[in-house]
């Protein structure tokens, strides 16, 4: 398998399914942690097995956060069906943890919508896990690629 | 002479990043306009924010459908698009120790485990550590469409 398909593999679903899990997913009410995550750890598995060079692959970086967020939307889709299969309420979810923190439910959030809707939502939620994968996979990048020391 | 990254970050696509950059702020700030719509964009964006009322800017009595942070987050990072093409020398610094842009994460980081903090703080720090993050995909830009292979060798722009 291509590396880079691997590493999106791993770091995409492995995320994608912790963000269609109860409770687990609401992480990514903080500044798009796990979908971010997901794209920080592809492009880490993708980085650890390069040799050092002076150029940052950036562009390797994004297509493979592109990647991990395709597949991590999708699994997150797959995962939060088969959630609420077995009876799982996100809409309770979130009311019951507003209510522990004292405040009042944002309008919106509470909303049952249709089966078209809900495709939307579906839809729209993969094209946000590829956007903010793309981010975390250049972060990811940045962060772990090894510099070529000087030569002479 | 070891290459560097391009500091000619002037690729053409930088403009539909910036655009796609603009519609994602529009659609933060439309539920004040949206009527009926407004609780379909909150929704929407519910998966990527809490959008607590007490925690988001209010537009005539209305919250934002993200929250302060990430308004700074989003805001700082539409600005990184526009400004940093034009801030050559300081892009070439930063993309050569690329991993200073983790340490802009740290007053947003500080200001998110404090109790005590202010919109404007949560706001600025949002700001802060996404404006640098900006400069990521515009060099991934450049890398892709090759525009300046010469600064990319001898690690100048062509502006300086």
């Amino acid at each position: 398998m291509n590396d880079k398909l691997k590493a999106a593999l791993i770091g995409g679903v492995s995320f994608g399914i912790a963000s269609g899990l109860p409770y687990i997913g609401a992480v990514n009410m903080a500044c798009c942690a796990l979908y971010i995550g997901g794209g920080v750890l592809a492009a880490y598995l993708l980085t650890k097995d390069l040799p050092p060079s002076a150029r940052v692959p950036y562009r390797d970086g994004a297509v493979v956060g592109v990647l991990a967020g395709l597949l991590g939307g999708i699994a997150t889709v797959i995962t939060s069906l088969v959630a609420k299969a077995l009876g799982y309420d996100p809409a309770a979810e979130m009311a019951a943890m507003f209510q522990q923190f004292g405040m009042p439910m944002p309008e919106g959030i509470g909303v049952d919508p249709s089966s078209g809707m809900q495709l939307i939502g579906f839809v729209f939620s993969i094209v946000m896990y590829m956007i903010f994968a793309t981010i975390g996979g250049l972060v990811g990048v940045a962060i772990f690629h090894k510099k070529e020391a000087p030569s002479g | 002479m070891i290459r560097t990254e391009s500091t000619d970050l002037r690729s053409p696509w930088r403009w539909c990043l910036f655009l796609a950059c603009v519609c994602w702020l529009a659609l933060v700030v439309a539920p004040p306009f949206a009527g009926s719509y407004a609780e379909v964009v909150r929704w929407l964006l519910n998966t990527v924010c809490h959008q607590i009322p007490s925690r988001s800017f209010q537009l005539f009595g209305e919250p934002l459908a993200a929250c302060h942070r990430c308004t700074g987050l989003y805001a700082g990072f539409t600005l990184g698009v526009l400004v940093w093409p034009w801030l050559p020398g300081i892009a070439a610094r930063l993309a050569a120790k690329p991993r200073w842009v983790g340490v802009f994460l740290v007053p947003l980081a500080i200001d998110w485990a404090i109790v005590v903090n202010t919109p404007a703080s949560r706001f600025v720090t949002g700001l802060v550590a996404a404006f640098p993050v900006a400069l990521l995909p515009l060099v991934a830009l450049t890398q892709r469409t090759n525009l300046n292979p010469l600064s990319q060798q001898q690690g100048v722009s062509r502006d300086e």
